[in-house]
C-alpha cells in the first residue's frame, strides 16, 4: 500500500510517500509530481521518512522531475534516513544527482539556499538588463 | 504456490501489481533461509527489478502479455536463496546489455539489471530473442 500527500507553495512542492513504491504504485506520483512541476513548483522535495521499498523505476521518475525541476532552473532533494533505501541511492550512482539527505530540516535548508542563490542571480541578471 | 522440498514456485500474471506478492514472498523465504536483515532488502530489490523488467519490457503491449505469468522458482538452504525469475516474452541477447558500471543513472535503460547485480552474489541471465528471459539469482549471508 502507498499512500502520497503532496503540497505545492511558493515555487516548492513537497511530496511525502509512504509505503512501498515500485512499477504499480509508482505512477501516480510520477503524474502528482509532473502536474505541480507543469505549473508553478520548480523546487522538489520528496520526504521518504515513512517509505518501506522503493526501486529502480521509482528512482527513475524521481530522475525525471529533478531534470524537469532543472529545466526550470530549480532542483530536487530527497529525505531519506533507512539503510536499506540508502543503499538502492547509493548503487545506483543517484544519491548525490537527487540530493540526498537525511532530515527534512537538511532538505529545507537546502531549498532555503538554492532559492536564495537562484534570487541572487535573478537580481543580478536584472541589474544587467537595466544598466 | 507450490512446494516441493525446499523447492517452491510461484506463478503471477505479467501485471505490476503483483509484484508486492512475489517480493513477499522472497522476505518470508530469505528469513527462512537465515539471511540477515540486510541481505532479504537486497533480494526484495533484486525480485522486485527481475519481474519490473517483465511487466515493462519483455511484451510489447498489454495485449500480448495478457495471459502470460512471470514463474519464480525459489531454492532454499541454510544462508542461502537462490530465485530464478523466468518469462515468456519477447527476450534480448544479453550481451546487448548496457556497461552501467561508472554510470550514474540518466535514464531506466538497464538500470533494474545493473541492481541486481549489484545486490546478488551470483546472478546467471539466459535469454535469446524470441526465447523469453529466465534471471537466477542467488544471495548468500548468513546471520
Amino acid at each position: 500500500m502507498m499512500k502520497a500527500e503532496l503540497t505545492v507553495c511558493d515555487e516548492v512542492v513537497a511530496l511525502v510517500v509512504s509505503g512501498e513504491l515500485d512499477a504499480y504504485t509508482s505512477p501516480e506520483v510520477r503524474d502528482r509530481l509532473a502536474e505541480a512541476l507543469e505549473q508553478d513548483a520548480r523546487w522538489v522535495l520528496v520526504d521518504l521518512t515513512q517509505t518501506e521499498f522503493i526501486d529502480s523505476f521509482f528512482l527513475g521518475i524521481l530522475m525525471g522531475a529533478g531534470k524537469r525541476a532543472g529545466e526550470k532552473d530549480g532542483d530536487i532533494t530527497v529525505v531519506c534516513h533507512r539503510d536499506h533505501l540508502l543503499i538502492t541511492f547509493h548503487r545506483s550512482g543517484t544519491t548525490e544527482l537527487l540530493n540526498v539527505v537525511p532530515t527534512r530540516e537538511q532538505a529545507e535548508e537546502l531549498i532555503v539556499g538554492w532559492k536564495s542563490a537562484s534570487e541572487d542571480v535573478g537580481a543580478r541578471c536584472q541589474e544587467e538588463e537595466n544598466s | 504456490m507450490s512446494a516441493q522440498g525446499d523447492r517452491i514456485t510461484l506463478s503471477i500474471p505479467v501485471n505490476a501489481k503483483f509484484i508486492a506478492a512475489a517480493r513477499l514472498l522472497t522476505a518470508g523465504l530469505a528469513a527462512r533461509a537465515n539471511l540477515t536483515v540486510e541481505a532479504v532488502e537486497d533480494l526484495k530489490i533484486a525480485v522486485s527489478e527481475a519481474c519490473t523488467n517483465v511487466t515493462e519490457h519483455a511484451f510489447a503491449n498489454e495485449a500480448e502479455a495478457r495471459n502470460k505469468t512471470i514463474q519464480l522458482t525459489f531454492h532454499v538452504a541454510d544462508g542461502e536463496l537462490t530465485v530464478e525469475v523466468e518469462d515468456e516474452g519477447r527476450g534480448f541477447d544479453p550481451k546487448h546489455l548496457p556497461d552501467m558500471k561508472n554510470k550514474p543513472l540518466d535514464n531506466d535503460t538497464g538500470i533494474g539489471v545493473y541492481l541486481i547485480q549489484e545486490m546478488m552474489d551470483e546472478v546467471k541471465i539466459e535469454s535469446a530473442p524470441g526465447s523469453g528471459t529466465k534471471i537466477i539469482m542467488t544471495k548468500r549471508c548468513a546471520r
